[in-house]
């Protein structure tokens, strides 16, 4: 095969195929938010940003977006302390068992999130009797939840980062006289920027938007941003102001990574 | 040359400092602890919840019983849950494969540019949540919709696409296709494209070059992405309740109708591990399968 003559004709062919087939729920969702009317057709009847401003004034989503953007923030400081140290001994440390501990981490990545959070909440339940706070559902059980799944996008980007940290650098740190958690928190700790930055934006998102997890971990009165949206389109399906607020979800998590991209260089964060 | 051997003597202690062989291994241990009593643990304790004795007005009764599976396993309701649920993520998993190869297949083999365009595409829907996406799914499938668009305009009756498999699949391949096109773009990219160069010379064409080099080499990689697209499809929720309506049945809504609707714990927890017990063994076989392309893959060198 190649990727010119006709046989790079297909092959790009099919790429651009599969682009419009990643990108289309997602351009029909803001096809619909500008649209002018109530119900939804294809082509719509006109344009309108009315649907916009129909959200904000309705408060749309409001509560469940600061909670998700709680959760989300919590999880990944909880993902930081804990990915930081985890990805220094996966990468500096010798010992047995370790490229199990590796793929172990980033295990959570590739497990079904509901099957996650329906353990979780028995798990909740069942250590919630001896102590006299709530798990689940509540806050605290989500974040630790959520936790599981922010660690492992901290501990491959900070990782990737680190193997890239010219030891020589920490080893003359040391030499001049600086102690280890000196040389940590003043060489190697900056050094790792890039890693920490987008492995926490990374994990913002990845907790921000994920649905699965927070089924069973969530009551009426607690919401997830995905799970309210979930019950929202369940109950009205044809309210374009949910479509905005997608809209608008989309767009500051696309702004967000293109931040990022700018901030630590666009080759690290893919 | 004083400096010089102070620096060599200074050698081996300060790389044990700085996280030489054994010194810092010990910073695992919280992250791993974590992951132990979220991760691993909640699974046992859905197998003990799975024996449990369901009793109505309460969530469970902790006797044990094998009770859940022997309805699991012999109601034909839940037998028709786990074929559509293992149909439909292993027509998943196929459409992915084949969707997949070629953008993998692009990304590998073009420059670092192009790749990182490529790689951006394919990234980007994984950071969009699935309720957003699955709606954007109901809106292009409609009777409404752009797909049937044509048929409208031609002044024929709309097919209507919500609420069957076709549905669901559709959207599942276009949720999970990110993990099989990375997984295939990991393989190939190894497979040095001077061994491609060497099958055309020898007279190869694209199709053979294809089938009996790029394709053997590339095993691990298939393999790999189909076992983590069917994990996670047969483990999908929204995409089947809001696409697939009342009718395509699969497991993980069926365990959130058990769990928060009947609040019977025991057999909800009982589906939970038949999925976990599903996942397992497929990728008990996978890896199987990936130790001999392994092995075939070394012994063809």
């Amino acid at each position: 095969m190649s990727t010119t003559g006709p046989v790079g004709f297909l092959l790009w062919g099919a790429c651009a195929l599969v682009g419009v087939y990643l990108l289309a729920p997602i351009l029909m969702i803001l096809l619909y938010s500008v649209n002018s009317v109530q119900f939804f057709s294809f082509p719509p009847p006109g344009l309108s940003l009315r649907w916009y401003g129909d959200a904000v004034a309705k408060g749309l989503f409001f509560g469940s977006i600061l909670l998700s953007a709680q959760i989300a923030a919590l999880s990944t400081l909880v993902a930081l302390a804990l990915g930081v140290p985890a990805a220094l001994a996966l990468v500096r440390g010798q010992f047995p068992g370790r490229k199990a501990l590796a793929t172990l981490f980033l295990a959570p990545s590739i497990f079904p999130a509901a099957l996650l959070g329906v353990a979780l909440l028995l798990f909740f339940s069942e250590v919630q009797r001896g102590l006299p706070l709530t798990l689940a559902p509540a806050l605290p059980g989500l974040v630790l939840g959520h936790v599981v799944i922010t660690l492992p996008w901290v501990i491959r980007s900070v990782s990737s980062s680190l193997t890239l940290v010219d030891r020589r650098i920490e080893e003359a740190a040391v030499s001049l006289g600086a102690n280890p958690p000196r040389t940590f928190w003043e060489v190697t700790l900056p050094l790792v920027r890039p890693g920490l930055i987008s492995g926490g934006v990374f994990a913002f998102i990845a907790s921000f938007e994920n649905l699965e997890l927070s089924l069973f971990l969530t009551s009426s009165g607690l919401q997830t941003l995905p799970m309210d949206m979930l019950i929202y389109i369940q109950n009205y399906r044809n309210d374009p102001a949910v479509a905005a607020v997608s809209t608008m979800v989309v767009l500051g998590t696309a702004l967000a990574i293109a931040a990022t991209g700018r901030i630590v260089g666009l080759s690290r964060i893919v | 040359m004083a400096t010089g051997a102070k620096v060599s003597e200074l050698a081996p202690r300060t790389a044990r400092s700085v996280g030489g062989p054994g010194s810092i291994g010990w910073l695992v241990l919280p992250a791993l602890l974590a992951l132990c009593a979220l991760f691993i643990a909640p699974n046992f304790g859905l197998l003990q919840f799975s024996f449990y004795q369901a009793e109505p007005g309460r969530l469970y009764i902790p006797a044990f019983t094998t009770e859940n599976y022997a309805r699991l396993l012999t109601d034909p309701y839940y037998l028709g849950i786990f074929g559509t649920t293992a149909r439909i993520g292993g027509t998943v998993t196929l459409v992915c494969l084949v969707l997949g190869y070629p953008v993998a297949y692009a990304m590998a083999r073009s420059g670092p540019r192009m790749r990182g365009a490529l790689m951006l595409l394919v990234l980007s829907p994984m950071f969009v949540s699935n309720v957003i996406r699955v709606y954007g799914w109901t809106l292009l499938l409609s009777n409404v919709g752009p797909l049937n668009w044509p048929l409208r305009a031609l002044g024929l009756s709309p097919v209507s696409m919500l609420g069957t498999e076709g549905a669901v699949i559709v959207s599942l391949v276009q949720v999970l296709l990110p993990f099989m096109i990375l997984s295939l773009w990991a393989a190939i990219q190894t497979i040095p494209v001077q061994i491609e160069d060497a099958a055309s010379s020898l007279g190869a064409g694209p199709l053979r070059s294809f089938r009996e080099v790029v394709l053997p080499l590339s095993m691990t990689g298939v393999a790999a992405g189909s076992l983590f697209v069917f994990i996670l499809a047969i483990g999908a929720y929204a995409s089947p309740v809001v696409l697939g309506g009342l009718r395509v049945k699969m497991i993980l809504p069926e365990i959130y109708t058990e769990f928060m609707d009947l609040f019977n714990w025991p057999l909800g927890s009982a589906l939970a591990m038949v999925l976990l017990a599903g996942s397992l063994v497929v990728t008990a076989v996978y890896s199987g399968a990936l130790d001999r392309a392994g092995a075939g893959k070394s012994s063809a060198r």
